[in-house]
């Protein structure tokens, strides 16, 4: 028997706020932990895997300029000439920008997928904050973080070298009219050189010089 | 047979030990408030420092010199990513090649690449060092969020508590009451007896007045062990 009347209402509520509090402590661990897996190795691999989408097509992309600018250099018989040699490194140079944006649109896209994982993360913790039963959300975090290992699709890397094409493949026509030797056979309003000489050794993907004024 | 005198005195003294209940009832009471009030506070002080402890980590990495490292390490980083893909041979020079083709692989386009990648990381690291802060101040709120959050399911029970300790004694407090009541009709029914003309108390009179000493004494043994139940035990009377 006791004198004092019973407490039990408050010693149950006061039982339940440390229970809640210790699943959602106990939630956002399970959340931690499920997050966890996203490390620098993770992005890392992720950087890596867009640089592996890319490259291969900027080398393709390369090829094809190389091609293209070969045809026209040999073309106007310059080869092998200092022109040739710095329009070489302009192309060298313009590779090398381009890797560079590659390389930065990895970095990128690592950096975006940071911040949406850390949101996500923190979107789950702030649930379970609040969430009658916060074990459900630390299982909803499985699928959450789940979502994110699985692969991803890049952005077509586009036309990198277009703008490179438009100013110098652009100047090697140019020169063409300015070339002495050249202007006896060229007329600056209607000038199309016969595919035929090109043909040889790299193949026929690319359309023939013209020029309409 | 008592007198009326003594049976006012009877009364006076049960109501009197009655009255002492009730007040060691209101004291109890307000003691278990404050130790409900106390205990919450003490939580909430708790919940405080690990706020404090999670706001300061975040000052501290929002310093100018740990901003310079970040961005340090995002440079780094850049450099390192810059110079693995550059590496990385996308055409193949052959012997046979036109000479256009060997500035590809030429030292003056990789001089100038390189310089291109040195000038272009450090704005990478400015880039690397906001969104590594972005992720620290988001994961500092969240924790911060998920303190209060804490800190309001913990003070969610104080009035459940406060209320429950304003009744913990109400026994006590209506034995007192039960005992005042009865002790002030004893009193009452003592002063309406007609006098004797005996002046000394009987015996019996004296055994109700030692009776009534021993109430009021159990009355404050009552209190004393409703404050300390362990220690304390009922002997003595």
């Amino acid at each position: 028997m006791c004198l004092g009347s019973s407490s039990g209402g408050a010693d149950a509520a006061v039982a339940q706020q440390k229970a809640q509090q210790a699943a959602i402590q106990a939630a956002t661990n399970q959340i931690n932990k499920t997050f966890s897996g996203f490390d620098n190795n993770f992005y890392n691999q992720r950087t890596q895997a867009y640089e592996n989408y890319a490259l291969p097509q900027l080398g393709q992309q390369l090829q094809q300029t190389q091609n293209q600018l070969g045809f026209k250099l040999a073309g106007q018989g310059l080869g092998r000439s200092s022109a040739a040699k710095q329009l070489g490194e302009s192309l060298a140079t313009e590779t090398g920008v381009q890797k560079q944006n590659i390389a930065n649109e990895a970095l990128a896209q690592t950096n975006q997928l940071k911040q949406n994982i850390a949101q996500q993360q923190s979107n789950l913790i702030s649930q379970a904050n609040v969430a009658n039963d916060p074990s459900s959300v630390a299982t909803q975090a499985l699928s959450t973080a789940s979502s994110f290992n699985a692969p991803s699709s890049f952005p077509a890397l586009g036309q990198a070298f277009s703008n490179w094409a438009n100013m110098y493949l652009g100047k090697v026509n140019n020169s063409i009219y300015s070339n002495p030797n050249m202007a006896s056979v060229n007329s600056p309003f209607n000038y199309s050189l016969p595919t035929s000489s090109y043909t040889g050794g790299y193949g026929s993907s690319f359309s023939p010089l013209s020029y309409s004024a | 047979m008592c007198t009326g005198a003594e049976l006012a005195i009877a009364g006076l003294l049960a109501s009197g030990a009655g009255t002492g209940l009730q007040m060691n009832a209101a004291s109890q009471e307000r003691q278990a408030m404050n130790d409900a009030v106390a205990q919450q506070l003490a939580q909430q002080q708790q919940f405080q420092q690990k706020g404090q402890a999670e706001l300061q980590q975040s000052l501290a990495q929002n310093t100018p010199q740990a901003v310079k490292q970040q961005q340090a390490a995002g440079t780094t980083a850049a450099q390192q990513e810059y110079s693995k893909v550059n590496a990385i041979p996308l055409t193949v020079s052959s012997g046979a090649a036109p000479s256009f083709r060997d500035a590809i692989v030429g030292d003056t386009a990789g001089a100038r690449t390189s310089l291109m990648n040195k000038e272009a990381a450090p704005l990478q690291g400015y880039s690397d060092q906001q969104v590594q802060q972005w992720i620290n101040n988001l994961q500092s709120n969240t924790a911060l969020r998920q303190n209060a959050a804490l800190s309001q399911l913990a003070a969610s029970t104080l009035p459940i508590q406060l209320q429950a300790a304003q009744n913990s004694q109400s026994g006590m407090a209506g034995l007192g009451s039960l005992l005042s009541s009865a002790g002030g009709l004893v009193g009452l029914y003592g002063t309406t007896l007609p006098k004797t003309a005996a002046t000394a108390i009987s015996p019996w009179g004296q055994s109700i007045l030692n009776q009534a000493a021993r109430q009021q004494q159990a009355g404050n043994a009552i209190a004393n062990w409703a404050m300390n139940p362990q220690s304390y035990s009922f002997t003595g009377f």
